[in-house]
């Protein structure tokens, strides 16, 4: 506990990381799929980045609640005033850089979905289907 | 320095595990050539048709089975001359070129035919080009086409005098438009269709090599029930058009 505590500040950057590596990882798998040679791999890394980028935080949407819950605990640690390590301070600070256009970013989807459903429900009379 | 491999290292693992976790992407593999490292063009020796109408351009890759479509102002005959012309005949044999379709077969794997199949509405024509990895036998006659969609169902069986393929051929609208499309395939490929049923439940066909007449073919097609995949209430059953290939007279050749 005390390691995780002493190491929270990469911990919490590593989890907002990763959702920006999945897109490149699941390129990979398709550039496999299709052959591997590093063309390939190359072509279907950039499709995926282009065709999966502004859905992010749908497709890991299992990833979310880590992202925030390192967000915010990067956002504590920044209003502290005590001396930290200049590491942890870097940390947290690239934590939020990524981690909040993820999170906004997802939060809009979100209000999109449920917009969307509101007005089927009212006006549709529940005929939509995502 | 360390502490950042650290984080590259860790946030790697943990879309790793995300990613086969949450199955995103697919699994296995494309095969081997002609479909594999396409980089979004046609398989090698093939070309993508250059007077395409604007934006009408589409296709597909699966496994064993390559499709590359377009809409084209020329006639038909037009279109099946650039093949015929473009073709690299060192990786494709040529089996024919007839007035709708051209069929050839990959030299380096017999089992992989493929062709070019043309529509001409009289303002346009679309044309596809395409190449299914059949899984046909070694022996198993040359001359004989592919069929558009049809993939291939199991190992194919040999007797004494001839063979016998299934195909699901569910990528066509029904199975009496693959019938209708498959005897002019045969048509242009050198086969006399001697008997030919487009409605009806079950659509088939006979036909007969123009070059070799011993050799006959009967293409029979039915609705397969799949039972290992029944689900819910209302749709209870799944099931798929397949086309039962039989080939005739080997023996005698």
């Amino acid at each position: 506990m005390t390691l995780i505590r002493a190491h929270r500040p990469q911990i919490g950057l590593s989890v907002v990381l990763a959702v920006y590596w999945v897109p490149v990882l699941v390129g990979v798998r398709w550039g496999v799929w299709a052959g591997g040679d590093p063309v390939e791999v190359a072509r279907s890394i950039g499709m995926a980045i282009g065709q999966d980028f502004l859905e992010l935080p749908m497709t890991t949407l299992a990833l979310a609640p880590f992202v925030l819950a390192a967000s915010v605990a990067a956002i504590l640690a920044l209003r502290q005033h005590a001396t930290r390590p200049h590491e942890g301070f870097v940390a947290d600070g690239l934590t939020l850089l990524f981690g909040l256009p993820y999170l906004v970013w997802g939060l809009y989807l979100a209000l999109v979905y449920v917009v969307f459903i509101a007005q089927c429900a009212l006006l549709r009379h529940g005929s939509c289907f995502l | 320095m360390r502490s950042a491999l650290t984080v590259v290292g860790l946030s790697f693992a943990i879309a790793l595990a995300f990613v086969v976790v949450a199955d995103r992407g697919p699994t296995g593999s494309i095969g081997g050539a002609p479909f594999a490292n396409l980089h979004g063009g046609l398989p090698q020796g093939l070309e993508a048709y250059r007077n395409q109408v604007q934006g009408t351009r589409g296709g597909g890759l699966g496994e064993g089975t390559f499709e590359w479509s377009a809409e084209t102002p020329d006639p038909a005959a037009t279109v099946l001359a650039f093949y015929d012309q473009t073709i690299d005949r060192a990786l494709w044999d040529v089996i024919a070129v007839g007035e709708q379709t051209m069929s050839f077969s990959y030299r380096p794997n017999a089992r992989v035919r493929g062709g070019v199949r043309t529509v001409d509405t009289g303002r346009s024509t679309f044309l596809v080009v395409w190449v299914t990895d059949l899984s046909l036998p070694s022996g198993f006659p040359a001359t004989f086409p592919g069929g558009y969609r049809a993939r291939p169902i199991g190992a194919a069986r040999s007797d004494g005098t001839g063979y016998e393929l299934r195909w699901d051929i569910d990528g066509n609208l029904d199975s009496g438009r693959f019938i209708d499309d498959f005897a002019h395939v045969l048509t242009d490929a050198g086969w006399d269709v001697v008997t030919l049923t487009t409605t009806g439940a079950t659509p088939g066909l006979t036909c007969r090599s123009r070059s070799a007449p011993s050799l006959t073919c009967a293409v029979t097609t039915s609705y397969e029930l799949d039972t290992t995949k029944s689900t819910g209430i209302v749709y209870s059953v799944h099931g798929s058009y397949v086309a039962t290939v039989r080939l005739d007279g080997l023996s005698g050749r």
